[in-house]
């Protein structure tokens, strides 16, 4: 197992770089799970989380959480204050662990963050435990066999495992990095692409295709998607489709849709074939569903928010006339010789093919479907138009200025933070509290560094409570806005159509029984009708 | 592809013809800022506590249902047909 840490430090003043790994033999000065590293005396300030990167491994020994201790001196960030004052934590009272269920980024969190004085010499340890050991608790006796917890290192750095071997074989060294002013190596935590494929290069017809990106953990909603558009300028003139697996009808266009199903890291990957060479382009974006996306039947008016982009331009190898008549193996299209003619009849095109390609090949594809490309516009044909609409007529005066209210409440304006609650005490207040100002902001508790999010399943699938919640609940608000529908529509009253159905069971219409209410008082109250008051 | 050339020069025409006007870009007396930051706030909440963004969604789903709802009533055939 192999794995990384970076060290993200918002206000500090750290300088150096420090890295180094374990020595993979475990027992001694570093055990080959964990990482013990010293910051030196000059280096300090305020920790608020360390991500963990947790690479391939061919070991099936996932059942284990990473976990991290801090050196509990003085002036180290393992103290805190409370009503008696100092209290220094020991080593294992402070383990931050995070199970570990899936390659990629973890991240430990301090949200009151690790103050670290730059005059003190500080270290802290990093490494794996088993899940089902008690983790989380440091356990640094051997007489206590029945914990299996691993004693990452310190300078003594001894291997305090007892009752087993935890790891049968040594390959689980942990590599790490801290650092926080070297830019070389600081991370970029706002959301961004990390890497397209393909990129500024050639490639084959049948490809590869992905992408890997850093999403904020603040930015992740969930229906968010990494959407790609390709676009081969050659090919626009006969609205033919760039990719095979592409559903529109796009002139000279494709898209594809990645769905983001985590924050952090993620990638994917897909193989596709272009359907023609040359030049071409890819525009890569995070997207966002817009806050009222969701909206029944206008939901989809709102385009999505577009958190990042990138561009990328390629170029598809072609094939030669020859290559295109042979299979992969060499041998010819369609196992006769009848490929090469078959070429020339089909323009290279399998009949496998979709036919939203049929207008640059009559001979094989439809014709029916080629007409219906060039009459009726495609999905990203109407979106440019009506962007242009809504970028120029639609926002002159005096349309604008719907226009304008439409794109506010659209909430694409951003997030803003209410204001935290404060009140200062007066002179009127007891003196203890007078001149005493408390502040309370509510939505710190909600945010995704409050312990309410960061809480996680223990039952390995990491849902935070919101993934657990949110699906039971959006099935409530579904059936709620779905009965209030149907309501409207037919009413809580059976019977209430003026039909002789409705009628056999002596119902009345709304309108009728108000009727029948004002005869029933004009015959108790007289002509006015107005009730009991006389 | 013929639909859409029509569609883009109608758009252009218009979008030219009305280049004059004076565009839109922010609401008069302080409006705007008021309901930028009002939304601003909505979001923010919708987005750290998504039971409300559900919520709110829900009437705003319910609320363009009935929006539909008059808009179709105002079809004068079918308004004949609700009121017989």
């Amino acid at each position: 197992m192999k794995a990384q840490a970076f060290v993200l430090a918002e206000q500090t003043d750290f300088s150096q770089y420090l890295s180094g790994q374990g020595d993979g033999t475990g027992g001694n000065t570093f055990n080959p799970e964990g990482i013990s590293q010293t910051i030196d005396t000059g280096a300090g300030g305020t920790i608020y989380y360390i991500t963990v990167y947790l690479g391939p491994d061919t070991d099936t020994t996932d059942d284990v959480r990473f976990m991290m201790l801090w050196n509990s001196a003085t002036g180290c960030g393992g103290e805190h204050t409370n009503t008696s004052g100092v209290v220094h934590e020991t080593w294992g009272s402070r383990p931050y662990q995070i199970p570990i269920s899936y390659t990629g980024y973890y991240t430990f969190y301090f949200p009151e963050g690790i103050t670290v004085d730059p005059s003190v010499s500080c270290s802290f340890s990093l490494g794996f435990s088993p899940a089902d050991s008690g983790a989380g608790y440091w356990n640094n006796s051997a007489s206590n066999a029945t914990r299996k917890t691993r004693y990452f290192g310190t300078t003594s750095g001894t291997d305090n495992v007892s009752g087993g071997t935890m790891w049968p074989n040594d390959l689980h060294n942990l590599y790490y990095s801290i650092t926080s002013t070297d830019p070389a190596v600081a991370e970029d935590t706002s959301t961004h692409f990390t890497e397209l494929i393909p990129f500024a290069t050639t490639t084959a017809t049948t490809t590869t295709v992905g992408f890997e990106a850093y999403i904020n953990p603040d930015d992740y909603v969930s229906g968010m998607t990494v959407h790609v558009d390709f676009y081969n300028p050659v090919v626009s003139s006969v609205s033919a489709s760039v990719l095979d697996a592409c559903n529109i009808f796009g002139a000279g266009k494709c898209s594809l849709d990645f769905p983001i199903t985590a924050s952090t890291t993620v990638a994917s990957t897909t193989e596709i074939t272009f359907n023609y060479g040359g030049t071409t382009k890819a525009t890569w974006t995070i997207r966002k569903p817009s806050f009222y996306s969701s909206l029944w039947f206008v939901g989809g008016l709102f385009a999505p928010d577009v958190l990042a982009t990138a561009k990328t331009s390629f170029v598809v190898g072609f094939q030669t006339l020859f290559d295109q008549s042979l299979n992969g193996d060499g041998t010819v299209v369609n196992g006769d010789a009848s490929g090469v003619v078959g070429y020339f009849l089909t323009g290279g095109i399998a009949s496998t093919t979709p036919a939203n390609r049929a207008c640059a090949n009559f001979l094989q594809g439809s014709t029916t479907e080629c007409l219906i490309s060039l009459v009726i516009p495609s999905g990203e044909e109407l979106s440019v138009a009506f962007n242009s609409l809504y970028t120029g007529l639609l926002s002159r005066f005096p349309l604008g200025y719907a226009t304008r209210f439409l794109t506010i409440m659209s909430g694409n304006g951003g997030a803003v933070e209410p204001p935290a609650l404060s009140y200062t005490f007066g002179s009127s207040s007891p003196p203890v509290l007078q001149g005493r100002t408390y502040t309370v902001q509510i939505w710190d508790n909600f945010g995704s560094t409050s312990p309410i999010v960061l809480a996680r399943a223990d039952d390995g699938s990491n849902k935070n409570i919101w993934d657990i919640v949110m699906p039971w609940w959006n099935i409530v608000i579904a059936l709620a806005v779905l009965l209030a529908m149907l309501t409207d529509l037919f009413g809580f009253e059976m019977g209430t159509d003026k039909t002789q159905a409705g009628r056999r069971y002596g119902a009345l219409t709304s309108r009728e029984k108000g009727l029948a209410n004002r005869a029933q008082n004009q015959n108790k109250y007289g002509q006015s009708g107005m009730g009991r008051i006389k | 592809m013929l639909i859409q050339l029509l569609l883009i020069s109608l758009i252009s025409m218009m979008n030219a013809l009305t280049g004059w006007i004076p565009t839109v870009t922010a609401l008069p007396f302080g409006i705007d800022e008021i309901l930028v930051t009002g939304m601003g706030y909505i979001v923010f909440i919708g987005t750290v506590f998504p039971p409300i963004q559900s919520l709110l969604n829900g009437f705003l789903v319910y609320y363009g249902f009935k929006l539909g709802l008059k808009v179709i009533a105002m079809i004068p055939i079918i308004r004949g047909i609700l009121h017989k």
